[in-house]
């Protein structure tokens, strides 16, 4: 009887997760291209190709690079809004909710806003610079570096809110007790963040950072929806190189390969800073 | 100190670290599989067909067209035909497309396709073949670019609701005031871009405006200017850029920008809308444009140039040149429950009378001859007639059936030369490598 009841709910898991895992696993060693009536198994080609193509090892560098970078800076502007929003201040109601907007926005609508506020014509930012006497005719979107530092700007508003309202949790739940002990003590302002607020807040930064930073390495509507990758492949991660390859080339195959490759970076990754916080955890 | 760490330490146990760290794992492994994607439609529920219902999905059409004529079909044949609106950018209706099509959805029944796509999506077995339902005595009515466009390996599967090409668009009015000749020729349009910029002096004015964001329209002005230089683009299935003349084309459309700068610096984010905003607003000289412009550029609500442009066909090296066709065809999903009626739908749509109509509201070019020969379209609509000689000068793109897999391997590198990253050539050279790698 038990067993039965459960069994609707493993169909569904193998539907909608198994099913799919296993069917890209298979797809990776085939030729699979849905213009060609042709499929059929090809070893490792598709791997050896993903070795020597260029535009993988760009998607995947931008993915690291992405993933580090952005989740630095949420972290950084996150941690300071938890503080801020910690503090007791009239107002503090209106910033605790301000904090809560940019991640309540859904992701392709926020990316789609900021791509007009960085029209080169029209836009917010250039109207800013040109107020302040700052050059106002940069085409945000338009070449490499302003590219990159138009998305690092959107994550860094959208996402740091998520680190900022965890942390403000995990500050709320901090004994007094401790402050007060470590004042008694002599312990300088620095001294109380580095020594006391910092140790409390570790695990809760280690469970935002692992989630944010598998979800940056992934990260996907943000990009589509800001830059579509481009100019160029400038701003072209491996999500996106997989569903360019996929569904606009129709290959398949090498499509599953690339998710393959990127299943294995994220697992390197994950299982790296699994080793680096529970270390940093025993040196406390 | 320490202590407190110790503490944390052990509430936050390496276990439960583990244990969270797996969970996540297991979450991006499944996010990260491809097969998950999702598409822009629903397969089946309440999206399904049945009995005298259909769903028909095409570009959304600003002027309300499209929505009369699917009306009048469920009028006339009391029949319950949903116009399910896509993007207006043909690589977002592709990538709906693909994503609802690879996953065996049953609706949309009746597809607007881009030209470009029949010889694709029939390799995929995404379309019904129209052969045995349409007849010679169907074919016949079209222009014959539209029939050859809609055959793949001597089957029919798709039938064109409307033909597309590039065209210049220029300001009358700037032009008779500078004293400007209509260009035929690219250098003429250099110079006369150039003239028209100088001559208004504002820096929110550019000369010429034409697309380069990464898609595919980036891809057909390069054929424009190749065709204008002589140039074919492609030998046997496969894209041909690194030509003389090919670089020569991308040199052009990079020049303009950066070189002579009668286009806007940010011409690498512009995309058909964008362009004819900026031409809507007075802000350009020229654009170059797909013929739709024409139609939103004349009215008086939404522009503030209406009865001020003027059309011709876009330069060539040493006279006129060649527009790419394009234009959207209607083809029936293979899986679709309801054929008969789509079939049905399809030669509605694709009448005289449907054409006539959205030449009238949409000024949309007919893909059948005697639609031009309207009165009313000669009467309210002079601009179709003055395309229709403008259509005869068109080339169409190579048909290849990975062309849109190719093209989207080349965009990237032509924009990125837009965007003054890459120099033509070496923009060139990295499209060449990536079209050998597939």
């Amino acid at each position: 009887m038990a067993f039965w009841l459960i069994v609707p709910s493993l169909l569904a898991i193998a539907v909608v997760t198994a099913y799919p895992v296993i069917a890209t696993f298979v797809y990776s060693f085939q030729h699979r291209v849905s213009t060609d009536p042709h499929t059929g198994w090809v070893g490792l080609a598709n791997f050896d190709r993903l070795i020597h193509d260029p535009t993988f090892w760009h998607a995947l560098w931008f993915t690291v690079a992405y993933a580090v970078v952005s989740v630095a800076l949420q972290f950084v502007v996150g941690l300071a809004f938890a503080l801020l929003g910690h503090r007791n201040f009239r107002g503090r109601g209106i910033v605790r909710g301000a904090l809560l907007f940019p991640w309540a926005m859904p992701t392709v609508i926020t990316a789609k806003v900021w791509q007009f506020m960085y029209n080169e014509q029209y836009g917010l930012f250039n109207r800013l610079f040109d107020l302040v006497g700052l050059p106002h005719h940069i085409v945000w979107l338009g070449s490499a570096n302003t590219a990159i530092t138009a998305l690092l700007g959107l994550s860094t508003w959208k996402v740091n809110s998520f680190f900022a309202l965890v942390l403000l949790a995990a500050l709320a739940a901090i004994p007094r007790d401790v402050y007060e002990a470590s004042s008694l003590d002599g312990a300088s302002a620095w001294q109380q963040f580095r020594y006391v607020t910092l140790p409390y807040l570790r695990p809760a930064i280690t469970v935002v950072l692992i989630l944010r930073t598998v979800e940056a390495l992934q990260a996907f509507d943000i990009i589509v929806g800001l830059s579509n990758g481009g100019p160029g492949n400038a701003t072209q991660n491996l999500p996106l190189y997989i569903y360019n390859t996929s569904f606009l080339g129709l290959d398949f195959g090498y499509g599953s390969a690339l998710a393959v490759a990127m299943f294995v970076v994220i697992f390197v990754i994950v299982i790296i800073y699994l080793r680096l916080f529970n270390r940093s955890d025993d040196l406390g | 100190m320490t202590k407190v760490a110790a503490v944390s330490g052990r509430q936050f146990s390496r276990r439960n670290v583990l244990r969270a760290g797996g969970a996540l794992l297991g979450a991006g492994a499944g996010g990260a599989m491809l097969s998950g994607c999702g598409g822009g439609f629903s397969s089946g529920g309440s999206g399904s067909s049945s009995g005298k219902s259909l769903v028909f999905a095409a570009q959304k059409d600003d002027t309300g067209t499209m929505s009369k004529l699917v009306q009048q079909f469920n009028k006339k044949n009391s029949a319950k035909v949903s116009y399910h609106q896509l993007p207006q950018t043909s690589n977002d209706v592709y990538q709906q497309y693909v994503s609802a099509l690879s996953g065996g959805a049953t609706t949309p029944d009746v597809l607007q396709i881009d030209v470009i796509w029949p010889a694709a999506f029939a390799a995929s077995g995404w379309l019904k073949d129209l052969s045995s339902l349409a007849g010679n005595s169907f074919t016949s009515q079209f222009f014959d670019t539209s029939t050859q466009a809609g055959t793949v390996n001597g089957k029919l599967v798709a039938a064109q609701q409307y033909i597309d090409t590039g065209v210049l668009y220029y300001r009358k009015d700037l032009l008779a005031a500078h004293h400007v000749k209509v260009p035929t020729t690219m250098d003429e349009l250099v110079t006369a871009a150039s003239t028209l910029q100088k001559a208004q002096g504002s820096p929110n004015f550019h000369g010429f405006v034409f697309e380069g964001a990464q898609i595919e329209a980036i891809v057909d002005e390069w054929f424009e200017w190749l065709f204008g230089l002589g140039g074919t683009g492609s030998t046997g299935q496969k894209l041909k850029v690194d030509t003389p003349d090919g670089v020569q084309a991308l040199t052009y459309m990079h020049d303009l920008v950066w070189k002579q700068k009668v286009a806007p610096n940010n011409t690498s984010t512009l995309a058909p809308a964008d362009a004819l905003v900026l031409m809507q607003n007075g802000n350009a000289g020229f654009m170059r444009n797909w013929t739709f412009a024409a139609a939103q550029l004349d009215n008086a609500k939404a522009s503030k140039v209406a009865g001020k442009i003027g059309v011709a066909p876009l330069p060539g090296k040493a006279g006129v040149g060649h527009g790419c066709t394009g234009g959207w065809m209607l083809a029936i999903n293979a899986k679709s429950k309801n054929d008969k009626l789509a079939w049905q739908f399809i030669k509605y749509m694709t009448s005289t009378e449907a054409q006539v109509q959205m030449a009238l509201g949409s000024g949309l070019l007919p893909s059948r001859p005697d639609a031009y020969d309207d009165a009313q379209v000669k009467a309210k609509r002079p601009t179709v007639a003055e395309m229709h000689t403008i259509l005869a000068q068109s080339k169409s793109r190579p048909q290849i059936k990975d062309y849109t897999g190719q093209s989207s391997k080349v965009q990237p590198q032509f924009n990125a030369c837009m965007a003054n990253q890459k120099s033509p050539q070496a923009a060139i050279s990295a499209a060449t490598a990536t079209l050998g790698s597939g």
